[in-house]
């Protein structure tokens, strides 16, 4: 929506400037906690991965091969935090749960479940194991509850209170197509259509399919839109290289638009983080600037409590 | 403190008229002209030989110098003109227009020099750079660029290359009031920084202030470039043009009847084509250049200036002049399925009264508006909005310099000032538009200033120069004042005010004071000081600047800043005239000064109160300058060794950091050698010591992608930064025999091709990964430039 102009400019002044890496290290610093927690009004259960910051930027991650599903997978070379207590309560209705340990860590895998078919853009598929996950075990997300996370690890502990803001219903999904001019791909951008509640500050996150070159992210907030949204182009994210978020596929297949409702702290934090992909080191950008998380003790990551709407939908390339 | 003002102005009336109680009462004055052009020389030297007074014409030419009454050798010097001496009866109260040819580089001609340099004057921090300097000087385009010009000044540094932004003895660049014949220029740039807005061919003059201010400026923290345009050829009519790669330009000027004279000068800029076409060129297959390589040759990137001027003089007392300025900007990105485009513009007009009330009493009646707009668009289908955001200015202005006798002059003036701010307007473009209209809270205020300043000789040895200034600042209703708890998290409450009410009312008083002492015609040593008060401040969280950061007033919240500056400077001239050798030492500090919260949302943010921070901090550092000013070789080196550091709660956990301009050594050289009539050759080089940036800490994981966190604030010193620039001129030598003349101009760019750092900064490789990337600019760059003159 109404981004800063920031982003049009630092594309303009990358392509008029040249690049290169530069080599330069790190200090060594203790490991800060990472929290990534996630509730949902979904079926659980709910997910909270914790893992270790490093004090390197360059990470190389490696690709494990599954002989039993033929899929690669990606690690993201985090380094899993194993032995934490994770605690969660419903403040609303009181219920406490402990989370447990996932020893063996979470297969995620990316299939097309219409085509059947595993769909990529890239030889490496997008499915890694991942480890340092904690699960619920009883734990129903409802929107408008307030939720506590607790989490005790070397002697410390770590909180963090947010609330489930309600998410409206999604009307229809319609596709718009443009004929590009010749050379150029065509667009067909699935545009969402819903009632947006006015006399509230909303704020909204968008998750598309993605791939390990596209963080499929996008945030929203309410100040600039109608009371009916009549056909919102969700964005489809991010990108270290920014043309690959930028025509979506005329000839796309399988897409789904997730749209999950966010807290003004949530909505900050993944503003920051995408801000993270389009930073010339403070020239034009502002001056660089840690996520502001919302749990207190020093920890990094985010505590993330959203209703979500989920559609699915195949498109065909209609001219 | 009000009851202090009226105080200290009598005080300085008092003490100038106790000092020219005994002078006596016959004055000569006039004004001092081009003999070819016409035009206005500002700054030049009158000097009674007999009597050893000297006196500088101001900024409308015009000079008054007091003597008993006798036969007088009068000479008028100025820098590249030859030197005019005329002996005068004195016997009654005398108008005498003085004219001086310039000298025309010709390697045959005998220079004559005895100009009266900085050395001479009161005012401290001062350079006065010439059209002609500032058009040998190579830039990145092969346009000559008045603030890229100043940069190479000691105690100007800047946060990046390329940038036309001043950053003066560690002030930030919104810090600098830049006038144009009297308006305020809001955004001096073009394209994002590349360019500055000035077109030189339609300038006269440029005085730039570092610091300690005379009286008549205020407002700004840091520097004031105050920059004169041309009459217009009052002789002949004569028009120049000139035809470059990124730029073509073209001025007509000349007199209207006899007593009046115009000039209009235009310039285009299609920097956006050149690049599409060089990017387009050299992109995938030459260069490899990773952003090129999906290069979209429909992005564009264009500007225009057009400057206009007209004078009449009425008689020998009444002289009006009516100039008006405007720019524009569009800076369009076909990037994604978004046309996005970046619009700016300035628009300034003047009008002016020179009236000369008596031989000894000159005053100028201003009256002028300025305006800066910016907007910002996307053009895709349902996302079609439009965001626009202006800041206007009306003023009037009343000044007079009285000239008691040579060593006494007054220079009083009043001001009132009329700001609206427009902070921000959200539109859709179409019905099918997703995006509703919204709009900010539109501000008023009122400025009223009021200075009194004067400049006594008590010998030929001591002067001094002191004076004061005040401005009351009010911020005026309708407005909205929101009340916060605490932490500035949530609004508590609001308070509206009605039109015409005053909201806030912030006053400043202003001393400000420089002494000189000259041991010899060549040595002379000066102390000064100043205070000034920022009241206006510009919204941008990043050191560059965008187009589209927006300029606030002052409120309950947010206070006006406020610098202290302490100036000791040392002053030779060599005893041919020819260099000039300054040194100055200064210190300051800075109170107020703006930061923003981490993550900052200025974009549209109707409690920006909530996001800003204010601070303090201090600069010093020890300038050398040694300049030669006439002659075959022209040129300058400076060097400038400072120190800034800012100190601002919730920022680098409140310790004092290195704003990203804090930049320890800065070594500028630069020349111009006429070889012989034909060629001649100028260049450019720029040492100096790495700004410093932000760093992060480490990086995390989150969500399938890495990321960064920071806790130091620009902890990271950036490696050294050097450049070489040449251009050659060749002048054909059919030139001396023809009506219309020629050049070529050949320039280059960063003659060596040396990668430096723009710009540190993390970015995502894969996802999961980063890397540190260091960008720069243009490698080497050539030009061409045509110019023709008739």
């Amino acid at each position: 929506m109404p981004d800063k102009p920031i982003f049009a400019v630092i594309l303009m002044l990358l392509m008029i400037s040249c690049r290169e890496e530069y080599d330069l290290q790190l200090d060594s610093i203790t490991p800060k906690m990472v929290v990534e927690a996630n509730i949902t009004n979904q079926k659980g259960p709910y997910l909270v991965r914790l893992t270790k910051s490093r004090s390197q930027l360059t990470n190389d991650p490696y690709i494990h091969n599954n002989t039993d599903t033929s899929y690669s997978y990606l690690d993201d070379g985090a380094e899993a935090i194993k032995d934490a207590d994770v605690c969660i309560t419903d403040n609303t209705s009181g219920l406490i749960d402990s989370l447990i340990k996932c020893p063996t860590g979470i297969w995620h895998y990316y299939k097309d479940p219409v085509n059947q078919k595993e769909w990529s853009y890239f030889s490496v598929a997008d499915t890694s194991i991942l480890l340092g996950y904690y699960k619920t075990t009883n734990l129903i997300g409802v929107a408008g509850h307030t939720y506590s996370l607790k989490i005790k690890w070397q002697n410390r502990e770590y909180h963090s209170v947010s609330y489930m803001p309600p998410v409206p219903s999604i009307d229809s999904v319609h596709f718009n197509f443009t004929e590009a001019e010749t050379g150029k791909d065509d667009y067909n951008i699935p545009l969402l259509y819903f009632k947006e509640p006015q006399n509230e500050r909303n704020y909204y996150l968008f998750i598309t399919p993605g791939n390990n070159r596209v963080w499929p992210y996008s945030v929203l907030s309410d100040e600039y839109l109608k009371d009916y949204v009549n056909g919102l182009d969700v964005c489809r994210g991010v990108s270290p290289d920014y043309w690959m978020t930028a025509y979506p596929d005329a000839y796309l297949s399988y897409y789904y638009i997730e749209m999950h409702s966010l807290t003004r702290e949530g909505y900050e934090y993944y503003k920051a983080l995408l801000l993270q992909f389009s930073n010339d080191g403070g020239g034009y950008s502002p001056t660089p600037a840690s996520p502001p998380g919302n749990i207190d003790n020093g920890a990094l990551g985010f505590f993330k409590t959203s209703a979500v709407n989920k559609v699915e939908f195949i498109s065909e390339y209609k001219k | 403190m009000k009851g202090l003002i009226p105080k200290s102005f009598l005080l300085i009336i008092g003490l100038s008229f106790s000092v020219s109680l005994f002078s006596q009462k016959i004055t000569l004055y006039g004004s001092v002209k081009d003999s070819l052009t016409g035009e206005n020389l500002i700054g030049a030297y009158v000097i009674i030989k007999e009597t050893n007074q000297v006196v500088t014409s101001n900024n409308y030419g015009f000079y008054s110098i007091t003597s008993t009454p006798g036969n007088y050798t009068i000479i008028c010097s100025y820098v590249g003109y030859s030197t005019n001496s005329k002996t005068i009866v004195l016997e009654r109260n005398t108008k005498a227009d003085l004219q001086l040819t310039p000298i025309s580089k010709s390697l045959n001609e005998v220079i004559v020099q005895s100009n009266k340099p900085a050395s001479n004057s009161t005012t401290v921090s001062k350079n006065i750079i010439g059209i002609g300097r500032i058009k040998s000087i190579t830039t990145i385009s092969g346009e000559p660029d008045v603030l890229k010009s100043l940069q190479l000044l000691p105690g100007v540094q800047t946060a990046g290359e390329g940038t036309a932004n001043l950053n003066v003895r560690g002030g930030s660049f919104d810090q600098n009031l830049i006038l144009l014949d009297e308006a305020p220029v809001y955004n001096p740039s073009h394209a994002l920084g590349f360019f500055s807005v000035f077109n030189a061919d339609a300038l006269n003059n440029i005085s730039f202030y570092k610091g300690a201010f005379p009286a008549q400026y205020g407002g700004r923290l840091s520097s004031v470039v105050d920059i004169t345009m041309k009459e217009g050829n009052t002789k002949k009519l004569a028009v120049s043009a000139g035809i470059g790669m990124v730029a073509s330009k073209v001025t007509i000027e000349g007199p209207i009847k006899n007593k009046a004279s115009f000039i209009v000068s235009g310039r285009y800029s299609y920097a956006g084509q050149t690049l599409n076409l060089l990017a387009g060129k050299l992109g995938s297959e030459l260069m490899n250049i990773r952003g090129l390589r999906n290069f979209n040759d429909q992005n564009d990137i264009r500007f225009y200036d057009l400057n206009g001027k007209v004078n009449y003089r009425i008689d020998d007392k009444n002289h009006i002049y009516f100039s008006t300025y405007m720019g524009g900007d569009r800076f369009y990105s076909y990037a994604l399925n978004n046309n996005n485009a970046l619009d700016w513009g300035n628009t300034t007009i003047t009008a002016r009264w020179n009236h000369i009330f008596s031989s000894r009493l000159f005053s100028n009646f201003t009256t002028y508006y300025s305006n800066y707009n910016y907007s910002y668009y996307i053009n895709a289908d349902l996302k079609n909005f439009i965001w626009k955001s202006n800041i206007k200015e009306a003023g009037a202005k009343a000044d007079f310099n009285t000239y008691l006798s040579a060593s006494n002059t007054i220079k009083f003036g009043f001001a009132a000032i009329y700001h609206y701010f427009e902070p921000g307007i959200i539109e859709p473009r179409s019905s099918t538009s997703s995006v509703k209209a919204l709009s900010l809270e539109n501000k008023n205020a009122l400025e009223l200033s009021a200075y009194l300043s004067n400049e006594l000789k008590f010998s030929d040895h001591i002067s001094i120069e002191y004076g004061i200034r005040y401005v009351g600042f009010a911020n005026i209703g309708p407005d909205t004042v929101f009340q916060y708890n605490n932490e500035k998290t949530q609004v508590t409450g609001y308070r509206s005010y009605n039109k015409g009410e005053i909201v806030q009312f912030y006053k400043s008083f202003e001393p400000r004071f420089s002494a000189r002492y000259l041991f010899s015609n060549h040595n002379s040593v000066k102390l000064a000081y100043g205070y000034t008060t920022q009241f206006l401040h510009l919204l941008s969280n990043s050191s560059l600047g965008l187009p589209t950061d927006v300029w606030m007033p002052p409120d309950k919240y947010i206070q006006p800043q406020s610098s202290h500056q302490y100036v000791l400077g040392y002053y030779h001239l060599s005893g041919n005239s020819n260099y000039e050798f300054t040194t100055e030492l200064y210190y300051k500090t800075l109170d107020n000064i703006i930061d923003f919260k981490d993550n900052a949302s200025l974009f549209m943010n109707n409690h920006i109160q909530t996001q800003v921070l204010q601070g303090k901090g201090f600069a010093y550092g020890n300038e050398y300058m040694l300049e030669k000013k006439t002659g075959v070789f022209t040129g300058w080196i400076a060097y400038t060794y400072s120190k800034t550091q800012y100190k601002i709660g919730g920022v680098n956990d409140n310790k004092y950091f290195s704003p990203r301009w804090d930049i320890r050594h800065n070594l500028s050289i630069t020349g111009s050698y006429m070889i012989n009539p034909k060629w001649s050759v100028s260049s450019t080089f720029k040492l100096t010591s790495g700004g410093f940036v932000t760093i992060p800490e480490g990086s995390f994981v989150y969500s399938g992608s890495a990321f960064n966190y920071y806790t130091k604030r620009n902890g990271y010193k950036l490696e050294p930064y050097h450049r070489l620039d040449l251009a050659l001129t060749y002048k054909s030598t059919k030139n001396l025999t023809r009506k219309w003349k020629s050049e070529w101009v050949y320039s280059i760019y960063n003659l060596y091709n040396r990668k430096n750092t723009y710009a540190l900064f993390v970015q995502q490789d894969l996802l999961t990964s980063s890397r540190f990337y260091k960008m720069y600019l243009m490698g080497v760059v050539p030009t061409v430039t045509y110019d023709i003159k008739f």
